[in-house]
């Protein structure tokens, strides 16, 4: 076979720069076939990243596609693409930057927030279950974590009402501003976006953020969130959805 | 006569892909199907629903995870690793599986399988690769051949004769693709058949069928139609040599009914067991 004994020591780096679109199409390093250049063949590599890339990251955002429309998340996607290649090893993971990159544009508000609804749920379907806790174990305090599968989203739209509606045909609310502390999370294999008690969201916020129940409690009395003679009745309530819907771990030592 | 496999393998019969739109109906239903494979990098998470599934059809199935991340003539990425032999330990599957080509750099990851150039230096990389990851997850390591639509200037030998010398120094197995075989030949030029009879055919534990797609001036392995009568004749050629052996038909674009996927099975058997007559 024909060949050249020279192989450049970068030549990983070299293919990928080509692959990626990072260097323009260069034929040197390849032998070229019976129908194709090497630019040719090179050419079919570069087709294929773009496209795999681009559908994996858009298929992770399908409130937002449904939203904005394919050609404009695919306008976007191509941006967010060239700024951030993939570095992980699992394709799983290349669009979870992206609604970061379109938070830098400053995108309408709707449109981010579904952006980072949709990257929780992503998030959220391959994340470890964090063992649900019951009303009982709630009663002794213990330590507390949010289990993996949770993210806590302070929304100014009704985007989470828009998704559930965009992705199944149904009825679409018309979009609403307001605070909507959102809840998103798994329960069982089914991704959920609900709308917390701006409270109960707060506590759970707090816990996140490594405090005690006792601390979160007080917290959400200092910031006027609930009324101290209202505080106990409300715990309980909260407590009971904390539990029922698996949205509080306990904290691993 | 067909050769005698080195490895305590078991032949699994004809399975095919595990796919998302037939995830509910194989799980609940458990169709006929002799065995399923599962990419392997899908599965390779903390929890949630791809566990679900991959439990599910464990418990029902053999399940043989095939990866596309592991990058044999790359750099090894070590959460890969962990998270591969999590998964191993969780299945404990008489092989698993992975491409003989490079995904990326530790700079940039393409998520394709891009070939190699034949040499010995990159040679000398992959055996070392794939020694670790036999000797990390202590399970057999089964590599397989790609579809490829460029070749380098700088190989220095064809590319069968440098998978049977990587087969052969890593003490690995292979996976063959009679369907990579087939593209490969087309976009290059070269006699399938050759690359057949150069392979060690007491290392084959898998054989993988797929259909392809013809663009202009190549063919394009995409998975996405049945398995052409070339391949067909090509499959039943590489059975006379390798003997009975597992087979899986990759089904992953335009996802056919899961009874169409078991027609294209009881195709593969039908000629598989033709070919041992």
């Amino acid at each position: 076979m024909k060949h050249s004994p020279e192989l450049p020591t970068d030549w990983r780096d070299r293919m990928v720069q080509l692959v990626s679109g990072q260097v323009p199409a260069d034929g040197a390093l390849f032998a070229g076939g019976p129908t194709l250049t090497p630019e040719q063949q090179i050419g079919i590599y570069r087709g294929q990243y773009v496209l795999r890339l681009t559908e994996a990251i858009e298929d992770d955002l399908l409130g937002l596609r449904a939203l904005v429309g394919r050609p404009t998340l695919h306008a976007w996607v191509l941006d967010y693409l060239r700024e951030h290649p993939s570095r992980s090893w699992t394709l799983n993971r290349a669009s979870r930057g992206f609604a970061d990159w379109l938070a830098e544009r400053d995108p309408e508000p709707l449109h981010l927030e579904m952006a980072r609804i949709d990257t929780a749920v992503q998030t959220g379907i391959v994340a470890a279950e964090g063992a649900p806790l019951t009303l009982a174990d709630l009663a002794s305090l213990p330590d507390l974590a949010l289990p993996p599968h949770l993210t806590l989203l302070r929304h100014t739209t009704n985007a989470h009402a828009l998704r559930g509606a965009l992705l199944t045909g149904g009825d679409v609310p018309p979009t609403a501003t307001g605070d909507f502390p959102v809840a998103v999370y798994r329960r069982g294999i089914a991704m959920k976006s609900e709308v917390l008690d701006p409270a109960a969201w707060a506590v759970l916020r707090s816990i996140g953020d490594g405090l005690g129940v006792l601390e979160a409690l007080d917290g959400v009395v200092r910031a006027g969130l609930v009324a101290p003679s209202e505080v106990e009745g409300a715990v309980a309530g909260w407590f009971r959805l904390f539990a029922s819907e698996g949205l509080v771990t306990r904290r691993e030592t | 006569m067909p050769s005698v496999s080195r490895f305590e393998v078991p032949d699994l019969g004809i399975g095919v892909g595990f796919r998302v739109p037939h995830y509910r109906q194989v799980v609940d239903e458990r169709p006929e199907m002799d065995w399923f494979e599962v990419i392997s990098e899908n599965f390779m998470v903390d929890g949630g629903r791809p566990l679900h599934w991959l439990d599910r059809l464990a418990d029902a199935y053999p399940v043989v995870p095939h990866g596309v991340a592991m990058s044999v003539a790359g750099v090894e990425h070590p959460e890969h690793t962990a998270r591969l032999r999590t998964l191993l330990d969780r299945l404990a599957p008489p092989w698993f599986s992975d491409h003989l080509c490079f995904t990326g750099t530790e700079a940039l990851t393409t998520h394709d399988l891009l070939p190699v150039p034949y040499t010995d230096a990159v040679r000398d990389h992959i055996v070392d690769r794939i020694k670790r990851v036999q000797d990390v997850t202590g399970r057999l390591f089964a590599v397989e051949n790609v579809s490829s639509y460029l070749t380098y200037k700088a190989s220095t030998v064809p590319e069968w004769d440098f998978l049977a010398d990587v087969l052969e120094r890593a003490d690995c197995a292979m996976l063959l693709d009679v369907n990579n075989i087939f593209v490969s030949a087309q976009n290059h030029g070269f006699d399938p058949a050759v690359f057949l009879d150069a392979l060690p055919h007491d290392r084959v534990v898998q054989i993988h069928l797929a259909g392809h797609s013809i663009k202009d001036g190549y063919r394009l392995d995409t998975h996405d139609a049945p398995v052409c009568d070339e391949v067909w004749d090509l499959y039943a050629a590489a059975v006379r040599k390798v003997g009975s052996v597992s087979t899986l038909i990759e089904w992953d674009g335009h996802i056919p009914t899961f009874e169409r996927l078991q027609q294209e099975a009881r195709r593969a058997r039908e000629v598989r067991d033709e070919a041992l007559s």
